[in-house]
């Protein structure tokens, strides 16, 4: 069915005169158009045309029909078998219906009253055939259109997507600000205690190499492993108060130079590498750990490990290439200054010399 | 019959507003879920954080859902006690989402 056709129909239902498949149809065909007015406009007139064509009540009137005064107010009733109204003081006094042969003693529940007349609107008793006060044909309420319904949802949904975005930034962006804070003003504190602790567990690691190869366990050579060193450690108190499973310390002699040389490495996982490189303690690389035994840098356990570790051991490489370079620089220029102190020192022994000599 | 009655502009304001309140905590878990580490420093201090870290995605639909439901609810044309109970639901959902996005301060303040 089209719209048009549904549009043609449309007194027919207001009058209730389709029958059910085809008052469906009609209701499916009108589904979303405005159709309010119109319906608004026969309804009207259907209640009119009811009022009018309805016959004249001969024996129920808005008139109380036990006193014939004018029945107003809330102080009324409706005699449940004719729902003619009375006083409530009329209904009581002739103990039930006062019209001729009506046999009606119980009182109609307008409170309770479900329905309100099209024409006069008024309220009937629920399941009423016609209006007390107006005596039009009562139809029974039809389900609420869809029209409003989708209209309703249409503003609920506009509004939750222009609240939706607006809300989840601020939300996003407020957490974001408040965490940036905190790290402001306690991730570089943490930062620094940590980078404090590691000084202070490197400076042992340090001291009980220097006091190992002054004891000469192994012939004036530094501990080879910090399983070595942890008889002298233990006795350390400051040792006992670092937090041993916090840290990972590595420490070994040089393989060249045992006697001269040592390294010595704290990590904390996840933290990244602290060394005693060139007097200093410094952060290699985050995501790279040492391992203990084989006391070199593996990775850790991101997701871009590998790449930490390369990263890491091409940095490694380049500073002690740039060690050498200076080592040789230094040689260099050792020899440079021997050199030069020799040739004074020919220079100013030659006169002497030529003198002795003479 | 009770004539349908039209909802106040301050009801509209206030289911508005929880579900602005719900969405708002649904972004703080997403913002939470794509930080740094920096929240691993601080999300085992809370039960809830960690519950907010481990299933970010859940918690912020959850939100979003409990945000739309409120506003649905607000909405509702009821009377008596489903209104009572409508407005209930709505202040929990209020608070939900404030403890929500509340948890990770709290946890980094303590």
């Amino acid at each position: 069915m089209t719209p048009e056709e549904a549009l043609d129909l449309l007194p027919l239902l207001v009058a209730d005169e389709l029958d059910p498949a085809t008052r469906d149809e009609v209701q499916a065909a009108l589904a979303g158009r405005d159709v309010d007015r119109e319906l608004a406009a026969w309804e009207e007139l259907d209640g009119l045309l009811e009022r009018g064509l309805a016959p004249e009540p001969a024996a129920v009137s808005v008139r109380c029909p036990f006193c014939h005064d004018a029945v107003k107010g809330e102080d009324r009733v409706l005699c449940a078998a004719c729902l003619t109204p009375h006083h409530r003081a009329c209904y009581a006094e002739h103990d039930g219906c006062s019209l001729l042969g009506c046999p009606g003693k119980a009182v109609a529940r307008v409170s309770s009253a479900q329905v309100v007349c099209r024409s006069c609107r008024g309220d009937v008793p629920e399941g009423a055939p016609y209006c007390p006060w107006c005596r039009s044909r009562v139809v029974p309420r039809r389900p609420r259109r869809m029209g409003p319904i989708i209209k309703e949802a249409a503003v609920v949904a506009a509004s939750l997507l222009l609240l939706l975005p607006g809300a989840a930034a601020i939300g996003y962006f407020s957490e974001r600000e408040l965490e940036r804070a905190w790290w402001q003003s306690h991730g570089s504190k943490d930062a620094l205690a940590e980078e404090a602790e590691a000084r202070r567990v490197l400076a042992l690691v340090v001291d009980a190499q220097k006091a190992y190869r002054a004891e000469g366990a192994k012939g004036g050579e530094y501990a080879a492993d910090l399983d070595a060193l942890l008889p002298i450690l233990d006795g350390r108190g400051e040792w006992r108060k670092a937090k041993q499973d916090h840290w990972i310390v590595a420490t070994e002699a040089s393989l060249s130079r045992p006697d001269e040389r040592f390294f010595a490495t704290v990590t904390r996982h996840g933290h990244g590498v602290f060394e005693n490189q060139e007097e200093r303690v410094s952060h290699v690389e985050p995501g790279v750990s040492v391992d203990r035994v084989l006391c070199r840098l593996v990775p850790g356990r991101g997701p871009d490990a590998h790449e930490v570790l390369v990263r890491a051991l091409a940095d490694v490489r380049q500073r002690f290439a740039g060690e050498l370079d200076r080592s040789a620089e230094r040689a260099r220029r050792q020899e440079e200054l021997e050199n030069r102190l020799r040739l004074r020192m020919e220079r100013l022994d030659a006169p002497s010399l030529a003198r002795r000599d003479k | 019959m009770k004539p349908t009655e039209q909802q106040p502009a301050l009801s509209r304001l206030a289911a508005a507003f929880v579900a602005g309140l719900a969405f708002m905590a649904a972004g703080s878990v997403v913002a939470l879920a794509t930080s740094e580490a920096v929240v691993l420093h601080v999300v085992e201090r809370s039960r809830l954080l960690a519950l907010e870290a481990e299933h970010p995605a859940l918690v912020a639909t959850a939100l979003v859902l409990l945000g739309t439901g409120a506003f649905g609810l607000t909405r509702l044309r009821a009377v008596g006690r489903r209104r009572v109970a409508a407005r209930a639901a709505a202040s929990a959902i209020a608070l939900v989402a404030l403890v929500v996005f509340a948890a990770p301060a709290i946890a980094r303040a303590s």
